[in-house]
């Protein structure tokens, strides 16, 4: 008799019921411990360990995009047998992509699959409790109706409804949620981007547009300069032509103030006081008018303002100035920018990271000024690359909806709602637009947004938890709400703040299509498999809300109650989209992704500048009526208000909130760092490992400290990133400062995220 | 050549069986509540086996031993939240009840255990609804096909045994005990007692849940011990049979 829970009945064979594992599963086991290779056996004879070959005829195969926040939008090719994704390749066809995908890419089957996944639409009942209950989407979404209706009656306008989307899936049916509240009436919009609107306007003044030039010409270039940007991280796939054009001879240069993995593979390092890149910008400019390196064709033919640039560089900089300001040694700086001025062409690559500072705009400009002062403009090869929109010429058929029949709305200037608002021309001329909130300052204006205040928002793509700034300010700002609606996959700050939860597709369940904003192809994403448990696409989600909306209240909402991802991906082709492509109809993307077929690899070949000149303007007078200067002068940087600068960069290990809280990627990150100097340390008492509190006025976080030279002696370093297991933001100690431009084309100044002050202390 | 294989407790199994399948693939505190109760019931009728044999009891004793006396909306609410909180989600789950979760190297849902019990639904002319988008290996649906095996073996014991001299190796009975050996002991034994482990050891588990998981393995363990049992006896008899011809 077996006298204990989960032991064998006496007379029973040896396979004890307590056993783990089967037997398929031990030996799985016991190759992925390596421990086959130590065992002892004299007699027995280890089988050849070569794997079953691999069949392509046995699987499925589909065409994907990644479509997060990245540069390089891979190209996916997905394999499926028995409807289950199995691994994912990068595609060949992609000389950019070139087969291969990044690690966190590769970890997409763990992402569908993970145990974790959001299943089923949720409530939460009281907001932070962590009672869920599931409910049928109907339910759900009727609940949704009422309160918007509510919501309706009340105000007599649904401006008290927001919307909070970014770049959590740029497939471009998504713009389908911005449709969703188009077709519910003039709603409120945080609108802006806290990723690169400085540069965006800084490059609209100076050129007219952004418009870098193809990525894979850089490997034309004699000389590369990546300013603020980590392309060893953040674009694996940009550094294979950074290592062609050094095999051919060109010097590589990398400006950071941390010495980041592109850094160390640069030929030069830079790290200059955070924030300086204006006037070191300014100092290489100055040198360069001095040696007469101008191109006089250029500045004379295709410009406008440079006499005017240089008596400025002449009469307020000078490259001492400069390396006081940035601590580059003078003597670099006229090094290089002597081999930057006759390296023909030389490019300087403008990371995001570099701009996101209260003079990030001014920066950019001066950094403009100093490659087409150079002639590098319209050059393969050359360029100020920041990033460009050429290949989003889609329709945007999902996005564009039409308000209901009597609504009414927000009476005053409207102005873009983000860099992708195709919308931005038309909404001009209405009657009624939708109430723009900055999404910069989420926190502030939620908490100051009234006539009506925002009652009920709904978040996708986004995770505002994770992503906004001053999160102490953002936990006041949602007890005013009355309704949080979160569509997710995975469990965030965000849904634990929300009242509802519907649970969404990834990019293998839904048909869409897909561009990048820096290198020229553009990629179908198939429906490779059905969506796992009750996940539906955000278009369709948004037929389901117009379902229970119209049958509550008849006309209330224009959006179309049958949707098929497929037939609205369709919609998005248009004759422009083929052209530029050179295809014939969307099926041929099936066989690969497509290039686009641009008259050169450089932008502004023709030197046809979008300017109101239709010239390159070192002087712009749109940016001064803009309340900026005419000129790309030194603008003074933020002033500290604590002893050390945070910087909270990119983590290789996940796109913002995403990746990193799958196993796949806590194998590599398992928890925050804040990454310091060893002479910061030495001053504060502090030993590698040791507990610490970081903290400034907005708020304080508490983390485990480690040692480097990679960071600069006043700096402090945490990986922005969302972990799983632990409470932790860095947006505790990010405040919402703005950065000096972005209003102009996407409707809100940008972030400084980069001009943050903290302190440290052992805790 | 008689070959009865010993099928006690039939009738309890089935009470089991439809009760954990019922209270696993609830979507809120009324479909806990009704099977819980009817799990319940099943410990009524039909006793539990353990304590027959003098083995502890399959529900945790002390204060959560006994049947629910608290039947308030509010008591099913909180084991609602509770019965989300360690297998539904949104949050992720410490005690995810699909067997791929427990058997693959690296915790997923549609792994090869998912693909394994699929075989086996399709052979009984079955599948999950909305195959492909539905994981096949939650707990409520192998539980459904042991359910279904445990029917077609109660049928095919009650058919008239086989006038042939031997068996032939492809009769249902043999299959449906096959079949139902592996999902029990083999398939569900891999996982089950892990899953419940786990759930169990987590904090705050609310009596009906508790009792459900530990007369999920009382079930699971007895099912597999008694398969073993009867594969003894099956060897056994075989022996006998080839001595005797």
């Amino acid at each position: 008799m077996s006298d204990s829970l989960g032991a064998p009945s006496r007379g029973a064979p040896s396979r004890t019921p307590s056993y783990a594992m089967t037997r398929r599963s031990f030996l799985k086991g016991l190759i992925a411990s390596g421990a086959l290779a130590t065992l002892p056996c004299g007699l027995l004879t280890p089988r050849s360990a070569s794997a079953a070959p691999f069949n392509k005829a046995d699987f499925q195969i589909f065409r994907n995009a990644c479509p997060r926040n990245c540069y390089d939008t891979c190209s996916i090719v997905t394999y499926v047998k028995d409807g289950v994704v199995r691994f994912v390749e990068g595609a060949p066809e992609s000389t950019f992509t070139a087969g291969g995908l990044c690690v966190k890419g590769y970890a997409y089957p763990r992402r569908v699959y993970s145990p974790d996944r959001i299943k089923y639409p949720m409530v939460q009942d009281g907001r932070g409790s962590g009672n869920w209950r599931r409910v049928s989407w109907d339910e759900a979404m009727e609940r949704i109706a009422r309160k918007l209706l509510e919501i309706k009656e009340k105000d007599g306008n649904l401006l008290g409804l927001a919307l909070t989307k970014y770049s959590g899936n740029f497939g471009i049916t998504n713009y389908g949620v911005e449709g969703m509240m188009s077709s519910l009436g003039y709603t409120t919009r945080l609108v802006g981007t806290p990723c690169w609107p400085a540069g965006i306007d800084a490059q609209n003044y100076d050129l007219g547009d952004m418009w870098c030039n193809d990525p894979e010409d850089m490997e034309k270039s004699r000389y590369v300069i990546i300013w603020g940007a980590n392309p060893a991280w953040c674009s694996v796939h940009s550094m294979k032509y950074v290592y062609a054009a050094r095999d051919r001879g060109a010097k590589i240069v990398v400006i950071d103030p941390v010495l980041t993995q592109t850094a160390a593979k640069g030929d030069v390092a830079w790290q200059p006081e955070t924030g300086s890149d204006g006037a070191l910008a300014l100092g290489m400019a100055r040198h360069v008018l001095d040696l007469g390196l101008v191109d006089r064709d250029f500045v004379a033919n295709n410009a406008v303002g440079f006499e005017e640039f240089a008596a400025y560089l002449r009469n307020n900089v000078t490259v001492d100035w400069a390396a006081e300001k940035s601590g580059i040694p003078a003597d670099e700086i006229r090094r290089v920018a002597e081999e930057f001025a006759t390296a023909k062409p030389a490019t300087i690559w403008i990371g995001y990271g570099m701009q996101r500072h209260v003079n990030g705009g001014a920066a950019v400009r001066a950094i403009d000024a100093l490659v087409a002062m150079t002639g590098n403009v319209g050059k393969v090869g050359g360029g100020a690359r920041y990033g460009h929109l050429q290949t989003w010429g889609f329709n945007y058929h999902a996005m564009i909806q039409k308000a209901p029949a009597g609504s009414t709305g927000f009476v005053g200037k409207a102005g873009p709602k983000g860099e992708f608002d195709v919308t931005a021309g038309a909404a001009a001329a209405a009657a009624y637009t939708d109430r723009a909130l900055n999404i910069n300052k989420t926190a502030q204006e939620l908490l100051d947004a009234q006539n009506p205040p925002v009652r009920v928002l709904w978040s996708s793509c986004k995770n505002p938890f994770a992503q906004d700034f001053d999160r102490n300010k953002l936990e006041k700002a949602f007890n005013k709400l009355e309704m949080v609606v979160s569509v997710e996959q995975f469990f965030t700050e965000t849904v634990r703040h929300s009242d509802i939860v519907l649970p969404v597709t990834t990019l293998f369940e839904e048909w869409t299509v897909n561009a990048s904003y820096w290198h020229y192809w553009v990629s179908l994403n198939e429906q490779a498999i059905a969506p796992l448990h009750e996940a539906k696409s955000n278009i369709e989600i948004a037929a389901l809300l117009s379902k229970h909306m119209n049958r509550l209240s008849p006309g209330s909402c224009t959006y179309p109650q049958d949707i098929d991802t497929k037939e609205w991906m369709e919609k998005e082709f248009n004759k422009g989209v083929y052209e530029l492509l050179g295809i014939s109809h969307w099926q041929d993307l099936r066989k690969g992704p497509a290039k686009a077929k641009m008259p050169s690899s450089a932008s502004w070949s023709d030197r046809k500048f979008k300017t109101p000149s239709g010239k390159y303007e070192f002087r712009s007078d749109l940016c001064a009526s803009h309340g900026h200067k005419a000129l790309p002068e030194y603008k003074e940087g933020r002033k500290a208000y604590a002893p050390y600068r945070l910087l909270t960069p990119h983590s290789k290990f996940a796109i913002h909130s995403q990746f990193a809280n799958l196993d796949w990627m806590e194998e590599f990150q398992k928890e925050p760092f804040v990454y310091l100097n060893p002479a910061l340390a030495k001053a504060k008492g502090i030993a590698d490992l040791d507990t610490v509190r970081v903290f400034n006025p907005t708020g304080e976080v508490k983390l485990r400290a480690k040692i480097t030279n990679t960071v600069p002696g006043d700096c402090l370093l945490v990986y922005e990133a969302w972990f799983r297991k632990l409470d932790f933001n860095v947006q505790n100690l990010v405040d919402d400062e703005s950065a000096d431009m972005g209003a102009y084309k996407t409707g809100a100044p940008g972030v400084a995220i980069h001009d943050q002050f903290a302190d440290v202390a052992r805790a | 050549m008689n070959h009865i294989f010993p099928t006690p407790g039939t009738p309890r199994d089935a009470c089991l069986l439809r009760a954990l399948r019922d209270l696993f693939s609830a979507r809120g505190a009324d479909g806990l509540r009704a099977a819980s109760l009817a799990l319940d019931a099943c410990r009524t009728m039909f006793g539990c086996s353990r304590s027959t044999r003098g083995a502890p009891p399959c529900a945790p004793s002390g204060p959560l031993s006994g049947l629910d006396t608290i039947d308030t909306p509010d008591h099913w609410r909180t084991t609602e939240y509770a019965f989300n909180r360690l297998f539904v989600g949104p949050m992720a789950v410490p005690a995810p009840p699909y067997a791929s979760a427990w058997l693959e190297t690296e915790p997923r849902l549609m792994g090869e255990a998912a693909m394994d019990v699929r075989n086996l639904y399709h052979s009984l002319g079955y599948a999950v609804p909305d195959e492909g988008a539905t994981p096949d290996d939650h707990l409520s649906f192998e539980l459904d096909a042991a359910l279904a095996l445990l029917a077609l073996r109660e049928a095919a014991n009650a058919a008239p045994p086989s006038s042939a001299p031997e068996p032939s190796p492809s009769t249902l009975a043999t299959d449906t005990q096959e079949a139902w050996r592996w999902l029990v002991a083999e398939h569900m034994g891999a996982w089950v007692p892990r899953f419940v482990q786990h759930a169990l050891a987590e904090p705050d588990v609310p009596p009906a849940i508790a009792r459900a998981l530990a007369m999920l393995l009382c079930w699971q363990e007895d099912a597999a011990a008694a398969c073993s049992t009867a594969s003894i006896e099956e060897t056994i008899t075989g022996m006998q049979g080839r001595q005797d011809a």
